[in-house]
């Protein structure tokens, strides 16, 4: 089990409530766009794959990073799931282009 | 978002818990892999069964989803700040929205069932069940995770176990909202468009 940590300023605090709250609104609008340009605007498969991929592996990059802290994460960890989510995104792209 | 004052490296909850979700990511990676190269091998007969699905439902769940994630983060930083009201009031959003993202679910297998699909109907409706199954069972269990996580705040919140187990179950869940991040691409959009 890990130590206690000491308790945050209230100023501290909010600073990074705040940073969450724009954090999920840039999550949801990303959601949004994908979702839109899917339905609505655009027509090549190809590039529709490239813009869903690509916004998802910014969604689940501000995820790891932001909400699960791996920012300031030992360097390995954070590491290890850059890797992962580098390589998940690689494979569905490299995959949805060839059919 | 650590505590400034506190080590600017550290994991939060559980190594343990890390493993594990390391362990899953990988599952995951290899099922996401695994369907990638079927449907390539069957373009055309993945494409006539994904225009099944309801993309509509997933693009929301992925909103209840993300918004859930939200709340625990903050639950997080309230735990913190030292705020149990909030954290509980946080955890209990975040829950609630789990819970929408299994009801609509579940309607939506209603939905497909309705209309006779079926886990056995086609390739790719077997691979839907199994990865969409799975990844209910994850939220499932994440659901139980943060509830455990609102009946011991109140009493447990000054514990190092308590801020443990909260952010052990806050990584838990937010790996469950990435897996999902991209399973609703790769099922419900890529490949549709038939």
């Amino acid at each position: 089990m890990g130590t206690q940590i000491s308790p945050m300023a209230p100023s501290t605090g909010a600073k990074i409530l705040s940073r969450l709250r724009w954090i999920w609104l840039v999550l949801m609008a990303a959601t949004l766009i994908s979702f839109v340009a899917y339905k609505e605007v655009i027509q090549s498969p190809a590039l529709i794959a490239l813009l869903i991929v690509a916004l998802a592996y910014f969604k689940a990059r501000l995820v790891l990073l932001d909400f699960m802290e791996l920012r300031y994460a030992p360097l390995g960890w954070r590491l290890a799931f850059e890797l992962w989510l580098l390589f998940t995104s690689a494979l569905i792209l490299a995959f949805s282009l060839l059919g | 978002m650590p505590n400034e004052n506190a080590d600017t490296h550290r994991l939060p909850g559980d190594e343990g818990v890390w493993f594990f979700i390391c362990a899953d990511a990988i599952f995951f990676l290899l099922l996401f892999g695994n369907y990638s190269y079927y449907r390539v091998l069957d373009p055309g007969g993945f494409a006539s069964a994904q225009i099944q699905l309801h993309p509509a439902m997933a693009a929301i769940n992925t909103g209840f989803l993300l918004t859930s994630s939200w709340f625990v983060a903050r639950a997080v930083a309230y735990l913190r700040i030292g705020d149990s009201h909030r954290l509980v009031a946080s955890l209990r959003w975040a829950i609630l929205l789990g819970l929408a993202f299994v009801v609509m679910k579940v309607i939506e297998y209603a939905l497909l069932v309705q209309h006779g699909v079926n886990l056995g109907s086609s390739q790719f409706t077997m691979y839907y069940f199994i990865i969409t199954g799975i990844h209910l069972l994850h939220v499932l269990a994440g659901l139980i995770a943060l509830w455990l996580c609102a009946v011991r705040a109140k009493a447990e919140l000054q514990s190092p176990q308590y801020s443990h187990f909260i952010e052990s179950a806050g990584a838990f869940w937010h790996v469950v909202d990435i897996l999902w991040l991209f399973i609703f691409p790769l099922l419900y959009l890529i490949g549709a468009y038939a």
